[in-house]
């Protein structure tokens, strides 16, 4: 009877210790009232009863279980932050049990004697506990546990979930399916609890970067819509100037007039090459800003005729896409190396949808000696030879469902790209 | 026979290009004519595919609705690089220079100036000028190689490639073929000059026929030209 009560008190303050550490972690009120006091004192005999009559493999997982759920009822949170912090302060704790279960059997030679002890053996278990309380409320931790609790709400799936808890019964039973006592087997657990948090502090780590680079990318492009906006205002304005000068110019004399076209001309400096990228979908968006700004800098004349619709880069297979991409990069350097070298120094970009099919023509000028017959075969390297069009390197990424057709009108290069949409 | 096409939805600025067209209607009579259009129509879709006639594309870059003159000028290009198209624009920008290049657009003018007697000098200039749009076309698995007649210099010999080089304004092409299977590709204007060269006469200012030597409108002396084919040449 003794034993039982001592027992009954020990998962008791083990329940409440779990309770305080969730607290700790999370910075709720504890608020303890008849309610809660109840459903610790039940839940107590639940995990009592659990341990004592529960299978051998399933006791600690029903064990953690029954303290997830009283977690849950106490606190009311979310299932995933529940679930996110239980399984922190549990790991925390196995963690905590093996150390200590090690390092007192490293200095008394073997645990056999406190196991056999139910006084010595609780006690154990409640300074684990407390060491529990007293990790958590290691500062530099609790910061990391909160600031991957936001990444584990938002972007951890229920597949990782299922991985992480697939990993602690593992651990578990591990440890509990083998000797306890032997020393290489809790080493051998400890290592895998810590494989498996290091595993999951990876996906966390990765979908944070991730969850990061997206936010960075929401910011990017609701820049970018104000700036297509100011450029929308600031066509209108020129537009609107231009006509009221033209109006102005009618009724004004030959000086008048000269001097009106004089500002004019003064007032067309064109910054249009940027409002150009607002037609191009989102997905190939970024690549085309680049090479126009590659453009501008090295004073290419571009124009860019997209009449997609955005969205249309979702129609592309992924590996399309990819290759899409490539050809992009390629081709609009070759295009840039070789209209540099013109005369003319021009560069067309034309995009449209036809037919399931995404059509992008890519032309321009160019003043080089070129090869017909070797162009594009492996030992002619255009860049060696400065003739700035690489299509050897468009040959070796040519798909079959992507139909590239390069041709030459008189100082025009021009390449035509056909990717078929799904 | 000559067609004018002209692309302007404002009525202001359709008759003043109307009261500029007249008089050019009256000089040439039944050998030109004048269409007009306020938008794009299947009518004028059927007008730029009918490649029958020699046509002068006047386009308004603004226009009501969603296609504009460079849309119309792109669908004419895409089959047609023979008409000629002027633009009429009511702001200076800079992608002229883009559409000049890669349209081979006449001219860009600007509706705020001297719109009448600028259109004027270019219908002049395109009416009285020899439509010459010969083409030497050449193919192979990797590309299509189109070059306008007028624009070839000369065409070489590469004893060491075994490689004919086709120089032309701007630029210079490297062709598998023979001199004597190209000649046949080539028309009139071009002629043996050595045996290793074969010259556009059209573009030779002056023959140096004892230095060995012709000289091209662009100034450029080149030495292959020899007594044995002056003949050719000559008649």
């Amino acid at each position: 009877m003794l034993e039982i009560i001592i027992s009954y008190i020990s998962v008791v303050i083990t329940g409440f210790i779990f309770i305080a550490s969730y607290k700790k972690l999370t910075e709720k009120t504890l608020d303890l009232t008849l309610k809660k006091a109840i459903l610790l004192g039940s839940m107590s005999i639940l995990t009592m009863l659990n341990n004592l009559y529960g299978v051998y493999f399933f006791k600690i997982i029903i064990g953690y279980f029954l303290i997830y759920i009283m977690c849950k009822l106490w606190f009311k949170d979310a299932r995933k932050k529940t679930f996110y912090y239980i399984i922190i302060i549990v790991s925390i704790a196995m963690i905590l049990e093996i150390v200590t279960c090690s390092i007192l059997s490293f200095a008394f030679g073997s645990l056999k004697d406190i196991n056999s002890s139910l006084m010595a053996k609780t006690s154990l278990s409640l300074i684990c506990e407390g060491l529990l309380y007293f990790v958590l409320s290691i500062k530099s931790l609790k910061k990391i546990i909160n600031k991957y609790e936001i990444i584990f709400m938002q972007k951890v799936n229920d597949e990782i979930i299922l991985g992480i808890l697939l990993f602690i019964i593992n651990a578990v039973s591990i440890q509990y399916s083998f000797d306890y006592t032997n020393k290489f087997i809790y080493i051998a657990t400890l290592i895998v609890i810590a494989g498996s948090f290091i595993l999951v502090f990876v996906i966390i780590k990765n979908n944070y970067k991730q969850a990061n680079l997206e936010i960075k990318y929401q910011y990017l492009q609701k820049n970018v819509k104000n700036y297509e906006n100011m450029i929308d205002d600031y066509t209108e304005l020129r537009h609107n100037l231009n006509a009221d000068f033209i109006a102005i110019r009618e009724i004004g004399n030959v000086k008048t007039q000269k001097l009106i076209d004089e500002k004019i001309k003064k007032y067309n400096i064109n910054y249009d090459w940027i409002g150009h990228i607002g037609n191009v979908p989102k997905g190939i968006q970024g690549i085309i800003y680049i090479k126009l700004h590659e453009m501008q800098k090295r004073k290419i004349n571009v124009e860019v005729n997209s009449k997609l619709k955005n969205g249309i880069t979702d129609k592309i297979s992924i590996k399309n896409y990819a290759t899409l991409c490539d050809i992009l990069d390629i081709t609009l350097n070759n295009a840039i190396e070789a209209a540099e070298k013109s005369p003319e120094k021009a560069i067309y970009i034309d995009m449209l949808e036809s037919k399931n099919t995404l059509n992008i023509k890519i032309i321009n000028t160019f003043k080089d000696i070129i090869d017909i017959d070797s162009i594009g075969q492996k030992n002619y390297s255009t860049k060696n030879r400065n003739t700035g069009i690489g299509l050897y390197y468009l040959n070796k990424i040519k798909r079959k469902d992507i139909h590239i057709k390069k041709e030459i009108i008189n100082d025009l290069f021009i390449i035509s790209l056909n990717i078929p949409l799904k | 026979m000559t067609k004018i096409v002209v692309l302007e939805d404002e009525k202001k600025d359709q008759s003043l290009i109307q009261k500029t067209l007249d008089p050019f209607y009256f000089k040439y009579g039944e050998s030109l004519s004048i269409k007009y259009y306020n938008k794009c129509t299947t009518d004028l879709r059927k007008e730029i595919e009918d490649l029958s006639e020699k046509k002068i594309y006047i386009l308004d870059i603004c226009l009501n609705g969603k296609i504009t003159g460079v849309d119309v000028a792109k669908k004419i290009r895409d089959i047609d690089w023979d008409s000629e198209i002027i633009f009429l624009t009511n702001h200076t920008s800079y992608e002229h220079k883009v559409y000049s290049s890669i349209f081979k657009i006449f001219r860009f003018i600007e509706k705020f100036d001297n719109m009448e007697e600028r259109l004027n000098e270019c219908i002049t200039l395109i009416l009285n000028k020899e439509c010459d749009k010969e083409m030497f076309k050449y193919k192979n698995s990797q590309m299509n190689l189109s070059i306008y007649m007028k624009d070839i210099l000369y065409i070489l010999r590469d004893k060491d490639e075994r490689k004919l080089i086709i120089k032309t304004t701007n630029n210079s092409f490297k062709i598998g073929k023979t001199l004597e299977s190209i000649l046949i590709d080539l028309d009139s204007r071009f002629k043996k000059v050595h045996r290793s060269c074969i010259a556009n006469t059209d573009r030779i200012l002056q023959y140096e026929w004892s230095k060995g030597y012709f000289i091209l409108d662009n100034s450029e002396k080149v030495p292959y030209l020899s007594k044995k084919y002056k003949g050719e040449v000559v008649c």
